[in-house]
């Protein structure tokens, strides 16, 4: 007797199979088939439900994102420039100036580069005012008297500032004790454009 | 997929299972043919309740992996049983409370067992086997199972289990060996 032929006496040998189970099992495999022979829809079909969301919110972002890129590229066309990219320009001391949205935008060239080519200051009419104030040499040729008598300080207001080209628009207070009050108060005036045909006609 | 015979012989599961690729209804030929084994080795391992549950899904598995099947091979059977086991390996704790059950119950006999052994031995070998069989390795256990119980040759349980037919034939005699000696030793206590 083998040790094969004892281990096949092991347990029940069913002599049939109950139909019942053979029954269960037909119900599940003809399941199956019939699940298989169903036609199966594209892949595209299939992952539609999916596909048009992600689709739809790219598309508004493609078209968020386009129309911002032309907004911008529209406001440097026509000279405006955006809050974040407008860079503090140094006022005449060198020192850079604070954004002031209260303020309108001054524009530094005129003021400060007109007088240079004008200044034939005399040496004897040198004035305690600091050297950076290019207000005071315009008047010199007219009415070198004037300069210095004292005047009465220009009022610490935004037109003052503005009018001053001296003055740091940041600091009113400073203005009013370390600018000199003459020069801008006679700034107004003054202005360079009566002096430049004067200082050219008497070299 | 083309089949060794080529659709010659009249139960060839190769041209069955090729055919299902086109009209899966061929599949149930199949079905019918292997039911009935898979269920029995799923029975003597785990019992009926199992068997039932393991063997229809043994079918809905080799359905869904029909297009695997080896080409050249004709018969299904290793293939099927294959599945089988893998599937029965869910249910190992059942499977070893039965040969627990087993080595402890005497054993209840086929009405043709007389024939091959003597009565009084038979039943007292038995309960020894499956001591024996609850003892080995996974491994062992099922290449003898289907040695005895699938009645497979060791290169259809190579072919079911993925394995090289070397390394069955070494398990297969390992396993032997040491159910063997399980059965010399308790025949010479019976003795």
């Amino acid at each position: 007797m083998d040790e094969i032929d004892v281990i096949r006496q092991l347990g029940v040998a069913a002599d049939r199979v109950p139909a019942r189970s053979a029954h269960r099992a037909r119900e599940a495999l003809r399941e199956r088939t019939a699940v298989a022979r169903r036609p199966r829809m594209p892949l595209v079909r299939r992952l539609a439900p999916v596909l048009a969301p992600v689709a739809a919110c790219g598309l508004a972002l493609v078209v968020a994102l386009g129309a911002f890129t032309g907004h911008r590229e529209r406001a440097a066309g026509t000279g405006e420039s955006s809050p974040e990219h407008a860079a503090p320009l140094p006022d005449a001391h060198g020192r850079g100036r604070a954004l002031r949205p209260d303020l309108p935008a001054q524009e530094p060239a005129p003021t400060s580069t007109a007088p240079a080519p004008i200044t034939p200051s005399p040496p004897g009419e040198a004035t305690p005012q600091s050297s950076p104030q290019p207000a005071a040499p315009q008047r010199t040729p007219t009415a070198p008297a004037e300069d210095t008598t004292p005047r009465p300080a220009a009022p610490p207001s935004s037109s003052g500032a503005t009018d001053c080209p001296s003055a740091p628009a940041t600091e009113p207070g400073r203005q009013q004790t370390q600018a000199a009050p003459q020069d801008c108060a006679s700034a107004p005036v003054s202005p360079p454009t009566t002096t430049r045909p004067k200082a050219e006609a008497t070299p | 997929m083309r089949c060794g015979c080529d659709g010659a012989q009249p139960g060839c599961d190769g041209t069955a299972i090729a055919a299902s690729l086109r009209d899966p209804r061929a599949f149930e030929a199949v079905f019918e043919r292997h039911f009935d084994v898979v269920w029995r080795y799923a029975c003597r391992r785990a019992g009926a309740q199992v068997a039932d549950d393991v063997a229809a899904q043994t079918f809905v598995v080799a359905f869904d992996r029909r297009s695997r099947f080896r080409d050249g091979v004709c018969s299904a059977r290793p293939w099927l049983l294959g599945i089988a086991t893998n599937l029965l390996r869910r249910h190992r704790r059942t499977e070893l409370s039965r040969l627990r059950a087993q080595a402890a119950a005497p054993i209840e006999r086929s009405p043709g067992m007389e024939e091959a052994v003597d009565r009084a031995t038979a039943a007292t070998l038995a309960p020894v086997a499956a001591r024996a069989l609850a003892k080995l390795p996974r491994r062992d256990r099922e290449i003898l199972a289907l040695l005895a119980w699938a009645e497979l040759t060791y290169e259809q349980i190579g072919e079911a289990l993925g394995i090289p037919v070397g390394t069955v034939r070494s398990r297969a005699h390992r396993a032997r060996a040491r159910v063997r000696e399980l059965l010399e030793a308790e025949a010479a206590i019976t003795r």
